[in-house]
């Protein structure tokens, strides 16, 4: 078995392609990498080859970029699709929104470019259920709350003047936030802001782009139907933005940086993308796993465990690290996982999402255990502030 | 009793001429009033009109003259003495030519004679201070039976050219911003594998450098005479690690990459300056070859993924004499709109292979450059109108329609140049340019001979 990543770079210039050849040659050890001119010998590479990463260029002849990804897309959808590109257009670029999964700007170095694939790699490798990596790479919107799409819908039918609206409308649902993140934490349209939080994206993006990706492409959709079995999906996004609000006041309250906070805010939303992926696109297992749930007086994290082999967090946290969103974010949103936390020394945004989640959970499931049993608060030793967190949970 | 009776008749005759008369007098001067009245109502419209008219001809904005046959000014209004500069005493009398420049007495009686009585045209006016500028005039005849005079209408287009200019810095500020998005995307790439390139080049040394450090270690054993059999064994796993066949193979096409790279970048950097010639006010003479030259390069980004560039530029071209930086923004506009008219046929022709053609040959006293496509033509009924301001057929966002109407201006008027264009639907379009040369030198070629 093939342990290397398989890469393909493509692009028109061959002088390109053997500048990149020699300067990932450092790589040759984790990478087996090809290398295509243009689009027509791309697809003969995968076609042959089992490609995981392709990372391709955006102007090209006869075949571009974005008619080459659309295509690798539909015929490998678990291939994780890259842009490297000098291209500054928006016209053109608003083409490739709904296909890469992020946006490399040239002239990108080469710790950039081992970065953001390492990073893909390891939130991939977490993941072993192939359907489900199948999946993620496979989706190019996460479903919103029908009712912020309509919202949406009129707001930019009203034109800019509404744009404060728009922005309170994608910051509050998770769906529109963590598209809107995507858009900006690589460079599709500027320089990356992977840490700014959803206000500030959208006005990064600006509200002439975001209308016009709305209606012209398909990257935010609504979720389209209201419930599932009794899980109703307003309250998933109630809940995130109930966890982000609580995890951002928390990091405040100990003394976080401001950018710790956006991290803690941010991680705190997305923490429900990945029981809106299990839910939207596998219904009847996600039926199942409530069921389970239910009868076995378990978790549904637990019970999620058992039907699908993994935890929505560790599906949320393969898409946010797919779709480039700050390696912090993701860091945080798998600390929900008491497992996956690591260095309690420090009160840091991963331990406000932990305590957040945490406390919004006892209050919505009786059985759980309380925050104060938690091994990792313990270490953290902030036992005295307990009943002040709780005090910030409004119900 | 016969005279009483007599007398008695003549009474009642008189009492009736009397009363007729009464009734007359009565009648008459009802209408004598009724008259009055009218003339006072008459009087008063008369008035009213007058008051009208006087307000057309103080408040117009445009300058309002009436001439008398003889071309001599017989009236102005307000807005004719501000245009003009000269009170209306000093006006009433001049010569219609003391203020238009150009206009002549026997374009006054051509007038008068034909058919239309109507002139059009645009003139130099001559303010009272001396000073020259441009104005739009037109003149009408009145040719009653007892009423002949001219009437001139004159619109000072000082304002207008001043706005004319600043729409032509407007739209090449545009096609730079356009070009910048481009440039930066065809400067993107090299600059990315020179980077490449040096970065190899660095980790690449360093591995041989390790290596020349175990040769010299080798070395000073052998000087010492110890065994050197360890160190050969180091120097073996090192040549491997560093996989030295790769680095010898790779290393000079690094370099002549990053210097290649570099070259392309500077070249590109180089037909920015000369596009765009800034500061340039006066004629001068440049050479055509290079002006077309750079305004290709700095334009490749919107062709070279649509058509093919061939250029076919002759080595025996005289310089021209001109402003290159205007010159190459013309030539800009059409090659855009050559690679838009091959975009356009592609849409229907998907594998229709583009060609742009770029010749130049010395005629006569031209420098003349050609500029062909293989797009899809401009259809016949859109051919008088190409040159129009803000006439364009392409979809909104692709064009305001000011590029060839400020092409046309920038050859024939600043240049005293030539522009033609031949265009067929569904075969291609060109455009022939001719510059004046810079006079007395070279050979001639014929037009055409160029191929």
């Amino acid at each position: 078995m093939d342990i290397k990543t398989n890469i393909l770079f493509v692009d028109d210039d061959p002088n390109l392609l053997s500048g990149l050849r020699r300067m990932l040659r450092a790589c040759r050890n984790q990478w087996t990498m090809h290398f295509a001119v243009g689009g027509a010998a791309a697809l003969e590479v995968v076609a042959k080859h089992n490609i995981d990463v392709i990372v391709s260029d955006m102007k090209m002849p006869e075949i571009d970029g974005a008619e080459l990804l659309t295509t690798i897309s539909r015929s490998h959808p678990e291939i994780v699709r890259l842009i490297l590109s000098g291209q500054a257009e928006h016209e053109k670029i608003v083409n490739v929104v709904g296909v890469a999964h992020q946006f490399l700007s040239k002239p990108c170095d080469s710790d950039d470019l081992q970065s953001t694939i390492g990073n893909i790699c390891d939130a991939k490798a977490k993941l072993t259920n192939l359907d489900q990596r199948v999946l993620v790479t496979q989706i190019g919107s996460i479903p919103c709350a029908h009712q912020n799409y309509l919202e949406l819908t009129s707001i930019f039918e009203a034109g800019e003047n509404e744009f404060d609206r728009a922005k309170e409308v994608i910051a509050k649902d998770v769906g529109l936030s963590v598209k809107v993140m995507q858009l900006v934490s690589s460079s599709f349209f500027g320089s990356p802001q992977p840490k700014c939080d959803i206000p500030a994206a959208c006005d990064m993006l600006g509200f002439e782009l975001l209308s016009q990706l709305f209606f012209e492409s398909n990257i935010f959709a609504p979720m389209e139907s209201e419930t599932l079995g009794e899980f109703v999906f307003h309250d998933l996004y109630q809940r995130s933005v109930e966890t982000s609000e609580l995890a951002r006041q928390i990091a405040i309250a100990n003394s976080c940086s401001p950018e710790d906070v956006v991290i803690a805010q941010n991680a705190g939303l997305f923490k429900g993308v990945g029981r809106l992926i299990l839910a939207r696109y596998f219904p009847e297992a996600y039926l199942e796993a409530l069921d389970v749930a239910k009868q076995g007086s378990i978790s549904i994290g637990d019970a999620e465990q058992k039907v699908f082999g993994v935890t929505h967090v560790e599906i949320g946290a393969f898409l946010l690290a797919l779709w480039g969103i700050a390696p912090e974010i993701v860091r945080s949103v798998r600390a929900i996982e008491e497992s996956e936390t690591s260095d309690p020394s420090s009160f840091g945004p991963a331990a406000a999402v932990f305590v957040a989640n945490h406390l919004i959970g006892e209050s919505d499931n009786p059985q759980q255990a309380a925050i104060e049993q938690s091994e990792y608060v313990r270490q953290l030793d902030c036992a005295q502030q307990i009943p002040s967190w709780r005090a910030l949970v409004k119900r | 009793m016969a005279t009483l009776e007599i007398l008695k008749r003549r009474i009642d005759r008189e009492k009736k001429a009397r009363l007729a008369a009464e009734s007359i007098l009565e009648r008459k001067s009802l209408e004598l009033h009724e008259a009055t009245v009218e003339a006072q109502e008459a009087a008063k419209r008369i008035h009213e009109q007058n008051v009208k008219v006087q307000a057309i001809l103080d408040y117009a904005a445009e300058g309002i003259i009436t001439v008398n046959e003889k071309c001599e000014i017989t009236s102005i209004n307000p807005a004719g003495t501000r245009i003009f500069g000269y009170s209306t005493d000093e006006t009433i009398g001049k010569h219609l030519a003391d203020l238009v420049d150009g206009f002549s007495r026997e374009q006054c009686d051509a007038l008068r004679d034909s058919d239309k009585g109507i002139l059009e045209s645009e003139f130099t006016g001559c303010r009272a201070d001396g000073s020259e500028f441009v104005l739009d005039m037109t003149i009408s005849c009145v040719n009653d039976d007892d009423l002949h005079m001219m009437i001139a209408f004159v619109r000072d287009r000082t304002k207008r050219k001043h706005l004319e200019s600043q729409l032509a810095l407007a739209q090449k500020m545009e096609s730079v911003g356009q070009l910048a998005a481009g440039i930066a995307h065809e400067i993107n790439t090299p600059i990315q594998y020179v980077g490449d390139n040096a970065k190899f080049l660095q980790d690449a040394f360093s591995d041989i450098e390790a290596l020349l450090d175990l040769y010299e270690n080798l070395s000073l054993s052998v000087e010492s005479k110890s065994d050197p059999s360890d160190l050969l064994g180091k120097i073996n796993k090192q040549k491997q690690d560093a996989d030295l066949e790769f680095i010898r193979e790779e290393v000079p096409q690094a370099i002549d990459q990053a210097i290649s790279g570099a070259d392309r970048v500077a070249s590109i950097v180089r037909a920015m300056k000369e596009f765009s010639h800034p500061g340039v006010a006066q004629q001068t003479a440049f050479c055509m070859n290079s002006a077309l030259e750079s305004t290709i390069t700095v334009s490749s980004n919107e062709w070279k993924y649509i058509a093919d560039m061939e250029t076919d530029l002759s080595k025996s071209l005289p310089n021209a004499l001109g402003f290159p930086g205007d010159l190459n923004q013309a030539f800009l506009n059409i090659i855009v709109n050559a690679a838009h008219a091959i975009e356009k046929r592609q849409e229907t022709e998907s594998d229709h292979k583009g060609k742009i053609s770029i010749s130049t040959a010395h005629v006569g006293n031209w420098v003349v450059v050609k500029i062909n496509d293989n797009g899809s033509g401009i259809k016949p009924e859109d051919r008088a109108r190409i040159f129009d301001p803000f006439f364009t057929t392409k979809p909104v966002g692709k064009g305001t329609g000011q590029g060839l109407s400020i092409t046309h201006g920038v050859i024939v008027e600043k240049h005293n140049g030539e522009l033609e264009v031949d265009s067929e639907v569904g075969v291609g379009t060109t455009f022939t340019i001719r510059i004046p040369a810079v006079s007395g030198n070279r050979t001639e070629e014929h037009e055409g001979d160029s191929k």
